[in-house]
């Protein structure tokens, strides 16, 4: 095994840190994350009680912050997992039976990919109102078919591979042949692919606050908290930017971890 | 003959594709018969209208029944019952009841939709124009800037900018640029309602809107250039150019970037799907008068209507992309026009 | 007189590597010819690119090149570009590969021709002298179109288009079928014939090089060997390497055939598979086995021969039913299989039937572990998979025990094919299908594996129907032989007799390409 890469380092220790953030949140939190200080209101920058400040009503940034962390860290493994489940399955069934299930899962994923997830969620939310449940299952029909996709690829790329073939030739059933002959050959590009997309769902459910869309207050949304530290901007500045540097420092955490994976399997 | 069929085969997929997705958005939208009606009439409508109005649209028809006749509505075969002075609603078209392109009325605003759609229609393409005006020429220059000399100082600079700008999502963009240019320098104004009054001029209103959208997708499309260029570098029949002596010029002109531009095409007409998202974004943040702040505004209404037109219109300029995506790979490799 | 090449205690080294190229001397003279030949990663490529001045990261760390008596070692890129389709010129592996798939032929062609005063004239000059007899009409194709030979053939023409003093091939003929080999290889001797140009040889294989050039050097590892007249070299090798590549060169005299009184293990009866056109695509339909009959016997090793696309490993397929057939019937000991695919085969007609694949990069499971791939070709055969019937069969292929904790990655090209064969014989089969074994393998290292297949064979009694495109190779191992033309058979009988008096057309041709050197 080699060494793993700076980029695999930083990037997994950003994405460790915080969910060690989120996971004892409790404990690191000097406030709670809904507790008004209507003292710090009038005067909401860094203080000795409040290290990072106050939001405009008086909630400390650190505790809201931090509280914010939690939040994405059970949406986006429980959106992405989803997804890669739904796609992986579906593009290893279509990869490797082809024909007709091939030809339905291509239809599908043509259909669903036509609807760009942000769209797909307000069409979602529209009819059902926002939850959890919507944003999983809009991140799940609006990236299960590029990562059916994918692994359609992958499955064909080895499909061919004599090492399948002898697999058939010896009788193998089909099911020992997808799952410990091919799943273990086609894993990388997946790998990268699921870190990559993890990146871009923190983006939609960040987005998804700052729309309004996201889950309702006070729930502490990074998203949210940048949207109502905007009209602030010129005074206090801390109030957007620090919410928006958090969600930055995943995406970009994410994005490092699939480059990093990139080039160790290519 | 063979290209002839090629086509006539993505279109008829294209209409396929077209008609399934809008048959699920009608299906995620009216799933629930009692949803409809209670987004027409309100949290406070008694149980009686509800009844009534259920009867006089149908609503409890089987989903296919109700999903065809929402399609004939559309097509302007079947008339649009919601105008009856009979339902108390008082909505009225100066269309009339039936015309090609009705989507019914938007309950937010108590007028029918096309009207709706029609004011501000313009305004988004006039931001997507230009967003997409600018990013094509933007990334293909930065990525074949990069992708000749992978591993070069310019490589290396454009390469790292890019990974950080994709990562960066369109609110905290704007959000920035909204701190350096509005709050501390004072050049551009914090938002574009467009006004013709205001003291702002067209195009200073336009810069931040447009700004943000650019960054974000050349940023991603200027990546897959410079991955498809540097690839195209290193094939074998590069080496056949370069060592037939022809100069380097040449050799990346004719024999280098027509290759390479094969798979960025399919990235950038998907592209224009994915910058329909940072609009409704960018729009919010600027109240930019266009469709993506009225398709935020009509959902936390639920405007139903409203929604499933903007929608549709989503899905047929993404799907019209794809198409288009297609004929032009099949264009640039011959490969792909011989083969299927 | 001057030299056209004269290459001094030229070394190579990429990066802070070690040397890939030390010292070599060489010196082809005006209209001259000069083979170069080695295994994979002897650094004859490399002393190409030297030449060319593309090394890419690598560098000419001492010696010198003289082109024409000009020394052009390490030219600056402008002054070697101007070398580059005038002076020099070159041809590749992997013709398709090395023409730009987005442009016509034709362009390609007139871009070579940039220097030419009638440029059209030109072109039409060298396509007539490279054999396509409708050149008009070859101009327009996208290089997508053409056949592996034609794509060679407008390589060359490309570089003839230079009229370079020195013409580089490098292995321009792996990778193609062998009768297209010869239409190239016959047209490279013309040129070299010809005199025009000096010619460099490079290739693999000795004898393809005893019919383009008349001298040759021998590359190991870096170094040239042994240089010398072709024919001398051949007869009397001086360098141990030498003798041991041509030692590698298979020549057999051909097995007696063993007709016994016992009724055949498989025999196939108008066995017929066609490829429809695709759904949507109007092709014709192929028939990739045409009413294929013969028979294999209890412990026989029989040779199918044929070119890729002439229908034996169609033929193979069916056998261990990774297809079926649409026509005619296979009885295997009794039972019909030609219609039965792995997956409806009781566990042992599996057993009793096993194949070893072509290709040593693709034949093992990357992920698994060489230990768990045989312990689980002895679980499906019904046999115990303990650590000691692993090293059992791993000792049946000569691999050390060791061998089974390794992954496929860390073992050579003829180790896992070795591992191949150990997994196919592992539930003691009766019948063994080898389809083409050894083709993506080093010479030196094909004589080895073809060796083991026979020794194993032997020891077991299995019978092994080996399929090849090299007559040549077959020769020492095969009882009988048949050779598969189109799908359909051409030629068969007993291995000595189809040696000794080939009768069909295409059987000749075969023969004269795998024994041309061998027989001078």
């Amino acid at each position: 095994m080699t060494r793993p890469s700076g980029a695999i380092l930083i990037g997994g220790g950003i994405l460790l840190l915080w969910g060690i953030v989120a996971l004892f949140a409790p404990l690191l939190s000097p406030w709670s994350p809904t507790e008004i200080d209507f003292a710090a209101a009038a005067n909401p920058g860094p203080s000795a009680a409040h290290p990072l400040g106050t939001d405009p009503v008086g909630r400390d940034m650190l505790a809201r912050l931090i509280y914010g962390a939690r939040t994405t860290y059970i949406v986006v493994p429980l959106a992405i997992g989803s997804a890669f489940l739904t796609g992986g399955i579906a593009g290893m069934l279509a990869g490797w039976y082809g024909g007709w299930v091939d030809s339905l899962v291509s239809r599908i994923s043509d259909v669903l990919l036509s609807f760009p997830a942000l769209v797909l969620y307000i069409v979602l939310i529209t009819a059902f109102g926002p939850s959890v449940t919507n944003i999983v299952v809009a991140v799940t029909l609006a990236y299960a078919p590029g990562m059916a996709r994918l692994m359609r690829g992958q499955v064909l790329s080895v499909k061919r591979a004599e090492y399948v073939q002898a697999a058939q030739a010896a009788g193998e059933p089909a099911p020992y042949i997808m799952v410990v002959e091919i799943l273990p050959n086609v894993g990388g590009p997946l790998i990268v692919d699921l870190c990559l997309r993890a990146g871009y769902t923190v983006i939609l459910i960040g987005t998804l606050g700052f729309l309004g869309l996201g889950l309702p207050p006070p729930t502490p949304d990074w998203g949210g908290m940048v949207v109502e530290g905007v009209p602030f901007l010129p005074l206090h500045p801390h109030m957007a930017l620090l919410p928006a540097a958090a969600v930055t420092s995943v995406v970009v955490a994410c994005n490092l971890l699939a480059d990093g994976l990139r080039e160790r399997t290519a | 003959m063979k290209l002839a069929l090629f086509v006539l085969r993505r279109l008829g997929q294209t209409l396929f594709t077209m008609l399934a997705a809008s048959f699920l958005l009608f299906a995620l939208t009216e799933f629930q018969p009692g949803t409809v009606a209670s987004k027409i009439l309100g949290p406070y409508a008694v149980e009686t209208q509800v009844a009534l109005l259920s009867e006089k649209l149908g609503l409890d028809d089987p989903l296919l029944t109700r999903y065809a006749r929402w399609l004939g509505t559309l097509a302007g075969v079947i008339e649009n019952p919601l105008s009856d002075p009979a339902l108390g609603l008082g909505l009225s078209d100066p269309r009339g009841t039936q015309y090609v392109g009705n989507f019914g009325f938007s309950l937010m605003q108590k007028e029918p939709v096309a009207d709706v759609i029609a004011d501000r229609l313009g305004n988004t393409v006039l931001l997507t124009v230009w967003a997409i005006g600018l990013t094509i020429p933007l990334s293909l220059l930065l990525g074949t800037l990069a992708g000749m000399r992978p591993g070069s100082l310019a490589d290396r600079a454009i390469s790292t900018t890019t990974v950080i700008l994709t990562s960066l999502p369109e609110f905290v963009t704007a959000v920035v640029l909204l701190l350096i240019f509005t709050a501390w320098l004072g050049w551009l104004p914090g938002t574009s309602p467009l006004d013709p009054g205001d003291r702002w001029s067209l195009g200073a209103q336009l810069v931040m809107p447009v700004t943000v959208l650019v960054i974000a997708s050349s940023a991603y499309v200027t990546r897959i250039v410079r991955a498809s260029v540097a690839d195209t570098i290193g094939k074998d029949h590069v080496r056949t150019a370069t060592l037939k002596g022809l100069s380097p010029a040449r050799v990346i002109w004719s024999h280098v970037l027509r290759n390479a531009m094969i798979a960025p095409v399919t990235v950038i007409l998907l592209q224009i799907n994915w910058i329909l998202t940072g609009v409704v974004v960018v729009e919010a943040i600027f109240a930019y008068p266009g469709i993506g702040s009225l398709m935020l505004r009509a959902a936390l209404f639920g405007d139903i209507f409203t929604v499933q037109a903007l929608t549709l219109l989503a899905l047929a300029v993404a799907i019209v992309t794809q198409f288009l995506g297609d004929l032009l790979y099949a264009a640039l490799d011959p490969r792909i026009r011989a083969g299927t | 007189m001057t030299a056209v090449l004269d290459i001094a205690g030229l070394s190579v080294a990429y990066g802070a590597g070690p040397e890939v190229v030390s010292g070599v001397d060489l010196r082809i003279g005006p209209g001259e010819s000069l083979g170069l030949v080695g295994e994979s990663g002897s650094g004859k490529s490399t002393v190409a690119m030297a030449v060319m001045g593309h090394l890419g990261p690598g560098r000419v760390t001492s010696g010198r090149i003289l082109l024409d008596g000009a020394d052009i070692t390490g030219l600056a890129e402008p002054a070697m570009r101007r070398l580059r389709g005038d002076r020099l010129a070159m041809v590749y592996q992997d013709p398709i590969g090395a023409l730009n798939p987005t442009m016509r032929v034709g362009r390609q062609l007139a871009e070579a021709a940039r220097r030419r005063d009638d440029p059209a004239r030109a072109i039409r000059e060298v396509l007539t002298r490279t054999r396509f007899p409708d050149p008009e009409r070859i101009l327009r194709r996208w290089p997508h179109e053409l056949s592996g030979g034609q794509a060679q053939r407008i390589v060359i023409a490309m570089a003839l288009l230079a009229r370079p003093r020195l013409l580089i091939l490098d292995e321009p003929t792996t990778g193609l079928d062998v009768t297209v080999e010869a239409e190239v290889t016959d047209l490279v001797a013309e040129i070299a014939a010809a005199g025009e140009s000096a010619l460099l040889y490079i290739s693999h294989d000795l004898n393809l090089i005893a019919k383009v050039t008349l001298r040759v050097g021998v590359m190991q590892e870096g170094r040239i060997v042994e240089e010398g007249p072709v024919g001398e070299v051949l007869a009397t090798p001086q360098h141990p390497y030498t003798r041991h590549l041509l030692d590698c060169l298979p020549r057999g005299i051909g097995k007696t055939a063993r007709e016994g009184g016992t009724p055949p293990l498989v025999r196939l009866d108008r066995l017929t598979r066609v490829f429809s056109g695709g759904l949507f695509s109007k092709g014709p339909e192929v028939r990739a086995a045409d009413g294929v009959s013969f028979h294999i016997g209890r412990g026989e090793t029989v040779a199918l021969i044929g070119e890729s696309g002439s229908g034996k490993s169609t033929v193979a397929r069916i056998l261990i039913g990774l297809d079926t057939a649409d026509g005619g019937t296979v009885d295997f000991d009794g039972q019909a299989i030609a219609q039965l695919p792995a997956g409806a085969r009781p566990r042992d007609l599996i057993r009793r039937i096993r194949i070893v694949f072509q290709n040593p990069d693709g034949t093992l499971n990357p992920a698994h572990r060489v230990g768990r791939i045989l312990a689980r070709a002895l679980k499906r055969a019904g046999k115990p998979r303990d650590a000691a019937s692993v090293e059992a069969l791993l000792a049946l292929v000569r691999l050390p025990p060791e061998t089974a904790r390794r992954r496929p990655a860390a073992l050579s090209g003829g180790q896992r094919q070795r591992v191949a064969i150990a997994r196919a014989f592992a539930g003691t089969p009766d019948l063994v299908i080898a389809d083409e074994p050894t083709s993506a393998l080093d010479v030196s290292v094909q004589a080895a594996i073809v060796d083991l297949m026979g020794d194993v064979q032997q020891a077991s009694g299995t019978a092994v129907l080996f399929i090849s495109h090299d007559l040549a190779l077959v020769r020492s191992i095969a009882d009988r032989v048949v050779v598969l033309y189109q799908g359909k058979i051409v030629e068969e009988g007993p291995a000595a007799e189809i040696f000794a008096a080939p009768q069909h057309a295409y059987t000749k041709t075969l023969l004269a390409a795998a024994a041309h050197a061998l027989t001078r």
